[in-house]
């Protein structure tokens, strides 16, 4: 089973007081550690899993710079057989641009499925995956939490709100977009990721693909960013725990329930 | 007439004795070689050319280890031992004599025989005692297996019949000289007349004898007896320093054990000291370190003998493996790598250190890796500690205490304070008070504030040697950067990492920055004290029992300097809990278990907690952060809270120092 | 005509609340463009929509069949392209849900239009939307433009705007049949599964102690349930909790998991992400518990303390004990 998955490289923000940086569409990422966007981890973990389940291939694809060939390593540590950087070379893409160069560089491989994550932790838009079905044509399905490949289908699970789940099949080839706990990442070794420096990493630029530079042009644009509104928020308790909890068991024992 | 030993005296068919011995020597061979074919498996370098003859001595010869808190234990195995040794030295001169040189003659004779005699009943005295010991007496919780119990009687038999030879020869040939081997002669006038029958006696008696004794060359090495060659081998190597491989080299050797690690597999015997000790088996979690010592040596009985060239063989070893692979990745998580096991071990075999193999195997591997200690060591790389808290919150603690950091102002120490004790809310009042222990006896302090890095205890013991060696690059290149030349910290296993496992880490890379002077706090107390550089006004009339932390205690041998601290305070009365010092009882935080998950009957923490508290003392008091945690945890879980307090040395000294 | 469209959305035969709020901003909005507003159902034979939502809408658009009645990918990007190429509105909104996040990017490809998604706020200036959203898990806040000529979709948070009486309608409704030449699907549902059914019953609970992330390990989660019981509560979680296997998803709070409406949510270590937020939402008096003190649960709480959440169990604990 042959799989691609499509993966970023974003910021860790948790616990950091983000910053607006000076230009005042974008947060101040320089002081901030990079890491593979946790979804694609659950979708690259999905494919390497399905891969060692039933053969085949997991190529992992990204489009950056040479700043993001970390994550490819990585996934080349974890198991995928081949890695792809599309260069970006500056290029200031967003999602619709994006899809489109994915789906020029996916189009020309071999696979059976794609797995891409539900959304990114930065800019939380969950456009890509779905966009990047459509342009190639595949029936797609997001928010996968089980993927189970039967022949010439798949036997998926959506997860949809209220604990409910949808279970459906889905023709192959499909892309899936991948939602986080479907399993447990592996942990990638310092030693493995070396090792997978010495496979081969292919870089391609965008610009060698064939698309028409005003196809790439964005159709949404952040204009400005804002803080989280104050509003109002909760009314913060103050002193040491003992003192803190006085005060929860005074407000709960208020409203009535009986402690 | 001089003496003179008679060889082969009145037996027939000697054709048949050497036969026999060739096919035991290569039966014997077979075995040895399979087992240096698992030896070979493991990597192995220079160190391993140097010999620790002192070692060999003390605890070869005179099994000085054996004797440690079981006179009777020592006194069963020496006397086997060198029983058994001096009849096979006897059995050598014995050739010698026969082959070379007739040297058994004369007044040599005479003490030979005699000397044998007396091994021999040594020897006997040993085999009962180790019968007496396991069947009878119970000492040990050993789990008895068929082959303890025939190994045994065999050896029982080999003394016996030896005796019985003797006394037969002596009856039908008793010579002049009866005196000098009185076992013999004892034997010989027990044994009934009748001088044709006592020939035939003899021959029959000699043939088991010599049958016992070459199934014994031929068998040994098959048995647990094979320690016999091993456990030497491992004395050898005490104390060898454990030379750190490098990603390459480790790359390029490809291997999952050391060579020590595979000796010491066999050098094993079963006694359960370790199992006794070990925290983890103590609380019911099914760690037993004597049982991974033993799966680890099945597992390299089928993995890596030179038989599996055989096709037939190997499609047997693979499938057994397949059905059970004898090493459980599960059971390695559960060690707190506390030490005790290699403490009392009397082959000086060290469990914790094949654990930590297949430590790293496993998360080199990556799958097995518990999800929590994944999730930990990729905080380290990412954001320099385990906890998964923002690098840019690290220097937090110290906000509004006046210190210098280093980088900006001129220093002399560094106070080191760790990841644990960065981030957490009570810990961090650790950092606080060492900060104003030190300022009143003016000692010239820097921190690091948020440039202060994880020193790699934490992926060091669990297993990922990549990443402890790229964090002891770049924070021997940080320290170099900043000037550090020494470093006093908080935490023990800062200290041990940082003083002991940086350098073979630094060596092995070739690196040449200069090695920092670090100690751990109690040590640097102690100092001061003594430099009459602190005073301690207030008097504490307190109990207090102190918990030798581990990595201070047992890693590092420093007992003494927290115990001066604690006399040097006025009213302070140190109650000793009864495993105390080398001794020490772990708290259960070390070797990754503070990011682990391990269901058990009981927590390690609260059967160390409740031997504190049987102590009377009103504070526990402790020098290491895990500890801290760890008992504090569970002196609340106990329910213990009215009845003991858990504080840091540095608070107390600090409470000391009054206002 | 300036149209903005609203795709409904129904599951299980009944009707979804968020229908209801984009039809109530929709109305908003087309007031104030002088626009009009139609309602695009797609759905299987029979079931009560079309009267309520014929009240807010000037026009209804409803293609029935069999196999609409459930999500259907492929014959719902087919036939809403189909429409949208149409029928040209000027916006479309649709949902903020999995199948939402399904069906409309899929349409943004085959329109050519811009999409953003999960909006919070919508106005239009100049002909133009502008939306605002958040990213980076509800850190920031953005403003987002959508350029280029008409249409343009939007999916929308659900919860961020009110579902209201709005005097509209009733539409007239336009019933389509499914065209001949759509081609079969290429993904079909077996069935729908509740994952969360267990013993535990969290939407009846008066009390809820509920754990994040912050909890650590699943060690800590026994301290915790302790305080649940001592408080005569109910232990409930947010995602992150269930995603580790650490309670059953019975348990889970949030648009993945179960609504609650207690009476009192104490939420210890939840940092309070929206999807968690959105299951709170009917709760009475929110606590929160949380080191973090720019956690965005301190914006949906009540009362909050930027404290050590152990250490304010532990003293809950004791004092309700003693």
């Amino acid at each position: 089973m042959n799989i691609v998955v499509c993966v970023k490289r974003v910021p860790i923000t948790q616990e950091v007081d983000l910053e607006i940086d000076a230009g005042g569409k974008d947060v101040k990422k320089d002081a901030l550690p990079f890491t593979i966007n946790e979804w694609d981890n659950y979708a690259l973990e999905e494919a390497v899993l399905l891969k060692e389940r039933l053969g085949g291939t997991v190529t992992v694809v990204t489009v950056g710079g040479e700043d993001d060939e970390e994550v490819l390593r990585r996934a080349q540590a974890m198991g995928a057989d081949r890695a792809i950087r599309v260069s970006s070379e500056g290029l200031e893409l967003d999602p619709f641009g994006l899809a489109k160069v994915l789906a020029q560089v996916v189009r020309e491989l071999d696979y059976d499925l794609i797995l891409t994550g539900v959304q990114a932790e930065d800019d939380n838009y969950g456009l890509v995956g779905v966009m990047l079905a459509e342009h190639l044509g595949l029936p797609h399905a997001a928010v996968v939490t089980a993927i189970e490949p039967e022949g010439p289908t798949a036997r998926i699970k959506v997860e949809l709100e209220g604990g409910l789940d949808e279970i459906s099949r889905i023709n192959l080839p499909a892309l899936l977009t991948i939602q986080t706990g479907i399993n447990e990442p592996r942990y990638v070794s310092v030693m493995a990721v070396r090792k997978a420096r010495k496979k081969e990493l292919e870089v391609r630029a965008v610009n060698s693909l064939g698309l028409d530079p005003k196809e790439l042009s964005p159709r949404i644009m952040t204009w400005e960013l804002l803080p989280p509104p104050d509003t109002g928020g909760a009314v913060m308790l103050t002193g040491d725990p003992p003192q803190i909890a006085d005060q929860i068991i005074r407000i709960v024992r208020e409203t009535g329930v009986n402690l | 007439m001089t003496a003179l030993r008679p060889f082969f005296w009145n037996i027939e068919s000697v054709w048949l004795f050497y036969l026999l011995a060739l096919i035991a020597a290569i039966i014997f061979g077979l075995g040895l070689s399979h087992h240096i074919s698992r030896w070979l498996a493991g990597r192995r370098d220079e160190s391993y050319k140097k010999f620790n003859l002192k070692s060999f001595l003390i605890n070869g010869l005179f099994n000085a280890r054996i004797w440690k808190d079981d006179s009777w234990a020592g006194l069963f195995h020496l006397s086997l031992m060198w029983g058994f040794i001096l009849l096979f030295l006897g059995t050598v001169i014995l050739s010698v004599h026969e082959y070379i040189w007739p040297v058994l003659q004369g007044k040599f004779y005479l003490g030979y025989a005699l000397v044998l005699d007396l091994a021999g009943g040594l020897f006997l005295v040993g085999v009962l005692l180790a019968g007496g010991r396991r069947y009878i007496w119970k000492r040990r919780q050993m789990r008895a297996t068929l082959q303890d119990a025939l190994v045994l009687i065999f050896l029982l038999l080999i003394g016996l019949t030896g005796f019985l030879v003797e006394g037969a020869r002596l009856k039908v040939n008793p010579g002049p000289d009866l005196a000098w081997s009185p076992v013999g002669a004892a034997l010989a006038a027990w044994l009934p007349d009748g001088s044709a029958g006592g020939l035939t006696v003899y021959r029959v008696l000699w043939w088991v004898h010599a049958l016992l004794g070459l199934g014994f060359v031929a068998g040994f090495v098959y048995l647990k007896l094979f320690h016999v060659i091993a456990t030497p081998i491992n004395l050898l190597w005490t104390g060898r320093p454990r030379r750190f491989l490098t990603m390459d080299q480790r790359e390029e050797q490809g291997r999952e054990f050391d060579l020590d690690h595979l000796v010491m597999s066999d050098a094993c015997t079963r006694c359960n000291r370790c199992e006794q000790v070990c925290p983890s088996w103590s609380a019911g979690e099914g760690l037993s370190p004597r049982d991974f010592v033993q799966r680890v040596r099945q597992y390299t009985h089928l993995k890596y003998t030179w038989l599996n060239l055989l096709p037939w063989y190997r499609r047997r070893s693979v499938q057994a493996l397949t059905q059970d692979p004898r090493v459980d990745p599960d059971l390695a998580w559960r060690c707190t790598t506390c030490r005790a096991c290699a403490e009392v071990c009397p082959g000086l075999v060290e469990p914790l250190a094949l654990i930590g193999s297949v430590r790293s195997t496993v998360i080199e591997e990556g799958r097995q890796t518990p999800a929590l200690i994944a999730r930990a060591l990729e905080g380290v790389q990412k954001q320099g500690n385990p906890w998964l808290r923002p690098r840019s919150k690290r220097g937090d603690w110290a906000k509004g205490v006046e210190v210098k950091l280093a980088g900006e102002d001129e220093f002399d120490w560094l106070y080191f304070a760790g990841c644990t004790v960065s981030f957490d809310a009570r810990l961090m009042d650790l950092a606080r008070s060492a900060v104003e222990v030190f300022r009143r006896a003016g000692v010239d302090l820097a921190v690091l504030g948020r440039e202060e890095p994880c020193c790699g205890d934490m992926p060091r013991r669990v297993g990922e040697a990549g990443l402890f060696e790229m964090l002891v690059e770049e924070n021997l290149e940080l320290f170099a950067e900043l000037e550090v030349k020494k470093i006093v910290t908080a935490s023990p296993h800062c200290a041990d990492t940082l003083k002991n496992g940086y350098p073979d880490v630094a060596e092995a890379l070739g690196l040449d920055f200069p090695r920092p002077e670090v100690r751990h706090y109690t040590e640097f107390l102690a100092e001061l004290l003594r430099e009459g550089r602190l005073e301690f006004p207030k008097v504490l009339n307190q109990k207090i029992t102190y918990h030798d932390p581990c990595y201070l205690g047992r890693h590092q041998g420093i007992f003494e300097a927290p115990r001066e601290i604690i006399r040097n305070i006025p009213g302070l009365a140190l109650i000793e809990m009864g495993r105390c010092r080398d001794k020490s009882f772990c708290c259960g935080g070390g070797g990754g278990r503070m990011w682990s998950e391990v269901e058990a009957e009981t927590k390690i923490s609260e059967i160390r907690a409740r031997e504190a508290v049987e102590t009377g003392a009103e504070i526990l008091a402790t020098a290491c952060p895990y500890c801290l945690a760890m008992l504090t945890d569970a002196v609340k879980t106990a329910n213990l809270a009215d009845r003991i307090e858990v504080m840091d040395l540095m608070e107390i000294v600090l409470m000391a120092l009054g206002e | 005509m300036s149209d903005i469209f609203v795709v409904i959305e129904h599951r299980l035969g009944e009707l979804r609340e968020i229908s209801l709020q984009m039809l109530t901003k929709a109305d908003e909005l087309a007031q104030s463009m002088s626009a009009g507003v139609t309602a695009v159902l797609l759905a299987g034979a029979e079931d009560g929509f079309e009267d309520q939502i014929a009240a807010r809408a000037d026009r209804l658009i409803v293609c029935r069949h069999d196999r609409l009645k459930n999500y259907d990918s492929d014959w719902s990007t087919e036939l809403l392209s189909r429409m949208l190429a149409e029928h040209r509105p000027f916006l479309t909104l649709i949902g903020h849900t999995p199948w939402g996040l399904d069906l409309a990017p899929a349409l943004a490809v085959r329109t050519g239009w811009p999409l953003a998604t999960d909006c919070l706020e919508i106005a239009v200036t100049d002909r133009r939307p502008e939306v605002i959203r958040q990213i980076y898990g509800g850190k920031m806040f953005a403003r987002v433009h959508l350029l280029g000529t008409p249409g343009y979709l939007l999916t929308v948070r659900p919860g961020a705007f009110p579902a209201e009486q709005i005097q509209r309608g009733p539409a007239h409704v336009i019933n389509l049949e499914v065209p001949a030449d759509l081609a079969p699907s290429r993904r079909e549902v077996l069935e729908y599964v509740d994952s969360s059914a267990g013993e535990v019953d969290i939407t009846q609970a008066e009390l809820l102690v509920s754990i994040g992330r912050g909890v650590g390990d699943e060690e800590n989660i026994l301290l915790v349930k302790e305080l649940a019981d001592l408080m005569g509560g109910t232990l409930s979680c947010s995602r992150p909790v269930v995603d580790k296997h650490w309670l059953p998803k019975a348990h889970q709070v949030g648009t993945s998991g179960k609504s609650v409406k207690p009476k009192v949510y104490l939420a210890l270590g939840i940092s309070g992400a929206f999807q968690h937020l959105a299951g709170i939402t009917g709760a009475g008096l929110v606590i929160a518990v949380n080191k973090d003190e720019k956690a965005p649960i301190f914006r949906a709480a009540d009362y909050g303390a930027a404290a050590d959440l152990f250490e304010v169990v532990e003293a809950l604990k004791e004092k309700l004990k003693g």
